[in-house]
């Protein structure tokens, strides 16, 4: 157990399991190094992020595959070669970017399982970045996790801390169907206990990050963070939140949020991905079918504006779903 | 489904003890789920016991007339293959349980457990509140301390440490045999326990009813009769309070008994019954105990010549063919504008506060003799009410109350009250002033007396009137004055047109 932040706990995760399994190859553009290769340059910046740092020198050029920049050809070798045998990490590097490749994953590996009668496996990990905050604009700041969670045969992790980070993705891996795999961008120098052994943590199982009496927030990647921040606050006021961060929406841990439901009776769920049809309000129906005798107030969602990104700064934090709103929308909940 | 218990329910929050009445389902008849199995009666409501599932009643264990705290063991049901001698162990089993449980001094506390628990991840825990739920309701079988590396959700873990429960003796549903803590309650209602994984934070400090579960409607009726919908039953869908679960609350404010009062006990001398006090009649006793001991009652008496009041009677009687008016209608009518005219009498006194409360109006509460006990609907601002009026509305108000129909609004409060026994001959009486009232009106029965009138001996038709006042509030005078009014209103009855 040591502190690590997100982007090493990733690394960690991915040379550990390359160590572990010969088939776990790794593909996406600039993954080597990010800076040209020459002779004591190599590996300078370790991706585009620095997550695959030292494991070209490591495993070499047939397990850290650079590939040019083409999103379909890359998750079309990628799906390709997790149903003939290998366990591929393709890194998307923005998940913004899936619209070019997506084909490739929501209609052909999220498929093969069920098409061919369970004989196909398509053990395949695509990784990413997603979120605002980074001031990276409109095509560079998206979180569509919502978006793939539509396709069964697509399980999706978005992990909030670097222990998550870690565990999640070990299990990705080790997951024998196409996984997709969401980093928040403004997480990766967040540090926290991460241990130095590998690790799994199942799919479908809800942290709570706060426990509490009177409301349930739940949230998601650097949400959580805002949330935590907003319950500490009314912590101080007497007002017991309790934060949970599903880390997979799907599979969703239905239990884990409608327990919390049944236990408080009010909820405000907290989604960056989109001002509709968004992961809040997939968990909303969810509550709204399965725990709705359990509510005492309407459900609040926090969510940003039905509008891209915004590029400017001071914008795109008014953009952001912030602890300030889950603040107020959890008075208005204990209000209702 | 094997032996099931049927136990005293909880009838709202505050229910904490429950009179059985009668049993409306006998030893070995079947029933269904929904049927009517029992009657209790609690300081609030009677009501009957829906089964909560189909079966048959095999042993009855509480006879009628015995009150149990909330949970006791009323019955026993079990399909007809169970044989009696199971019966007879699953019901030592329980009462060994609880004679155990009861012989412990301290309450059985979850210590052990807690030291064993996991501590999967960091969080940071908001204040605990220290929740010691009744851990007699948790089967033996499920007892312990839960493992390490036991898939559960936060709830489940939350609630096995809570109640001391091993959750890898319980199969989970989830993901990867992952315990809920619906599998928990699964569980334990399996193994013949009972739990309640609700949030006792919430339920405790909470003083509103928002809390609870409830239809529209039926949270709308109580806010307007001012229910605690904590003292309802849920009945309705889904666990909610609905319409017919206020209601009922109203109907038992109402003070009707549901049932007989024939729940005889065994063990007594020959000839003698006893029977249990009803809840109504618990509230009666109470309420003029109270009264009794905290006002100090003083009685003023006078004569009333009728004959004038009885010929008015029989004029308007006989001149209006709907029209039924008896001599209980005209002393309402009288004391009415008695009250408006000695306005010290038409009072509420609050003690606590210090504080007399006169009222514009005369809102006279009429006792009504009902089964098992009374009830005094009242007739609002009688002095501005005809003679019809107050006839319709007093009928009307003693069949509701015959009934049990009677609205909150209509028996609650009130300005001054009269009680009337000349319909069963009696000549004069004293009654209990019903706080927060400061005076109550004892009328007798009109009946002929041999009276002097002007030197000169001759019957005359008349009635006593006792008036009860609280000293703190009215003095002798006061009261004198009161009835003196009273009199010359009914004496000269035509005063009660002017």
């Amino acid at each position: 157990m040591s502190i690590k932040s997100f982007r090493e706990a990733l690394n960690e995760a991915l040379r550990q399991e390359m160590e572990r399994d010969h088939r776990v190859v790794l593909m996406g553009e600039d993954i080597r190094g990010g800076n040209g290769g020459s002779a004591g340059e190599v590996e300078a910046y370790g991706g585009v992020l620095g997550v695959t740092k030292g494991l070209w020198s490591r495993f070499g050029s047939s397990r850290v595959i650079d590939t040019p920049i083409t999103e379909s050809a890359l998750l079309g070798m990628a799906a390709g070669s997790a149903v003939t045998g290998l366990r591929p990490v393709a890194d998307l590097m923005f998940m913004d970017f899936f619209g070019v490749s997506h084909d490739m994953l929501y209609n052909q590996a999220a498929k093969f399982r069920y098409m061919f009668g369970g004989k196909a496996r398509t053990p395949l990990v695509v990784r990413g970045m997603i979120g605002a905050g980074y001031g990276a604009g409109a095509q560079h700041s998206q979180s569509p996790y919502n978006i793939f969670a539509t396709t069964p045969g697509l399980k999706v992790v978005v992990p909030s801390s670097p222990y998550d980070a870690k565990g999640l993705l070990i299990q990705a891996i080790r997951d024998d169907d196409p996984v997709v795999f969401c980093e928040h961008k403004t997480l990766y120098k967040m540090e926290g206990e991460v241990p130095d052994e590998p690790y799994t943590i199942p799919f479908g199982t809800a942290r709570y990050t706060r426990e509490g009496n009177d409301v349930t927030i739940i949230a998601l990647a650097a949400m959580v963070h805002q949330a935590n921040m907003a319950a500490d606050k009314l912590a101080a006021e007497g007002i017991s939140v309790e934060v949970v961060d599903p880390r997979t929406i799907s599979p969703l841990d239905e239990e884990g949020i409608l327990e919390s439901v049944e236990w408080t009776g009010r909820v405000v769920i907290v989604d960056e991905s989109a001002a509709r049809v968004g992961f809040a309000h997939d968990v909303a129906a969810l509550i709204a079918s399965k725990g709705f005798r359990s509510l005492k107030a309407p459900i609040e969602l926090v969510t940003p504006p039905h509008t891209p990104v915004p590029f400017a700064p001071s914008l795109e934090q008014a953009w952001l779903p912030n602890a300030t709103r889950i603040e107020a929308a959890v008075r208005k909940v204990l209000e209702a | 489904m094997s032996i099931q218990p049927i136990e005293v329910p909880k009838w709202g929050l505050t229910m904490e003890e429950g009179t059985l009445s009668r049993w409306l389902v006998e030893e070995g008849q079947s029933f269904s789920k929904g049927d009517e199995l029992c009657e209790i009666e609690t300081s609030k409501i009677a009501n009957a016991l829906e089964a909560s599932f189909d079966g048959v009643l095999r042993r009855i264990v509480v006879q009628p007339g015995v009150t149990l705290p909330v949970g006791a063991l009323l019955a026993v049901a079990a399909p007809t293959t169970v044989d009696d001698t199971a019966i007879d162990a699953w019901l030592a089993a329980r009462q060994g349980a609880a004679a155990a449980v009861a012989g412990t001094v301290a309450p059985v506390t979850t210590a052990p457990v807690a030291a064993a628990q996991p501590e999967p991840e960091p969080v940071v825990s908001a204040p605990q509140q220290t929740s010691q739920a009744p851990i007699d309701s948790v089967p033996a079988a499920l007892r312990g301390a839960t493992p390490d590396d036991m898939p559960a959700t936060v709830h489940a873990l939350r609630l096995a440490q809570r109640e001391g429960i091993d959750l890898s003796r319980i199969a989970g549903s989830g993901r990867d045999g992952r315990v809920s803590v619906a599998d928990i309650a699964r569980a334990v209602q399996a193994a013949g326990g009972q739990l309640s994984p609700g949030n006792p934070s919430q339920t405790v400090q909470r003083g509103d009813d928002s809390a609870v579960l409830a239809t529209p409607i039926a949270r709308r009726l109580a806010r307007e009769h001012a229910v605690d919908l904590r003292d309802c039953r849920a009945t309705g869908s889904r666990g909610r309070v609905c319409r017919a679960d206020v209601q009922a609350v109203l109907a038992g404010r109402n003070q009707r008994i549901a049932g007989e009062q024939g729940d005889t006990m065994p063990d007594l001398q020959q000839g003698c019954t006893q029977q249990s006090m009803s809840a109504m009649r618990r509230t009666i006793a109470a309420r003029l105990q109270a009264s009794k001991q905290d006002a100090p009652h003083y009685r003023v008496c006078m004569d009333m010549d009728l004959e004038a009041m009885l010929a008015l009677k029989n004029t308007l009687n006989q001149a209006t063919a709907e029209l039924k008016l008896s001599v209980n209608d005209l002393m309402i009518k009288a004391t009415a504008h008695a009250l408006i005219r000695v306005p010290q009498l038409n009072a509420q006194y609050d003690p606590q506060r210090q504080v007399v409360t006169l009222f514009a109006d005369a809102d006279i509460a009429v006792a009504v003799s009902i089964d098992g006990g009374l009830i005094t609907p009242i007739i609002p601002a009688a002095n501005r009410k005809s003679l019809a009026e107050i006839s319709g509305m007093m009928r009307d108000l003693a069949t509701r109350a015959q009934a049990g129909t009677l609205k909150a609004s209509e028996f609650q409060g009130g300005s001054f009250s009269i009680s009337n026994l000349g319909m069963y001959g009696v000549s004069q009486f004293d009654a209990i002033i019903n706080p927060p009232q400061v005076a109550i009106l004892a009328l007798g029965a009109a009946e002929q007396r041999a009276v002097v009138r002007d030197g000169e001996l001759c019957v005359r038709r008349q009635m006593t009137a006792s008036l009860s006042s609280d000293h703190r509030v009215v003095d002798g005078a006061l009261a004198a004055t009161f009835l003196r009014e009273l009199k010359r209103l009914v004496e000269t009855p035509a005063l009660l047109m002017v």
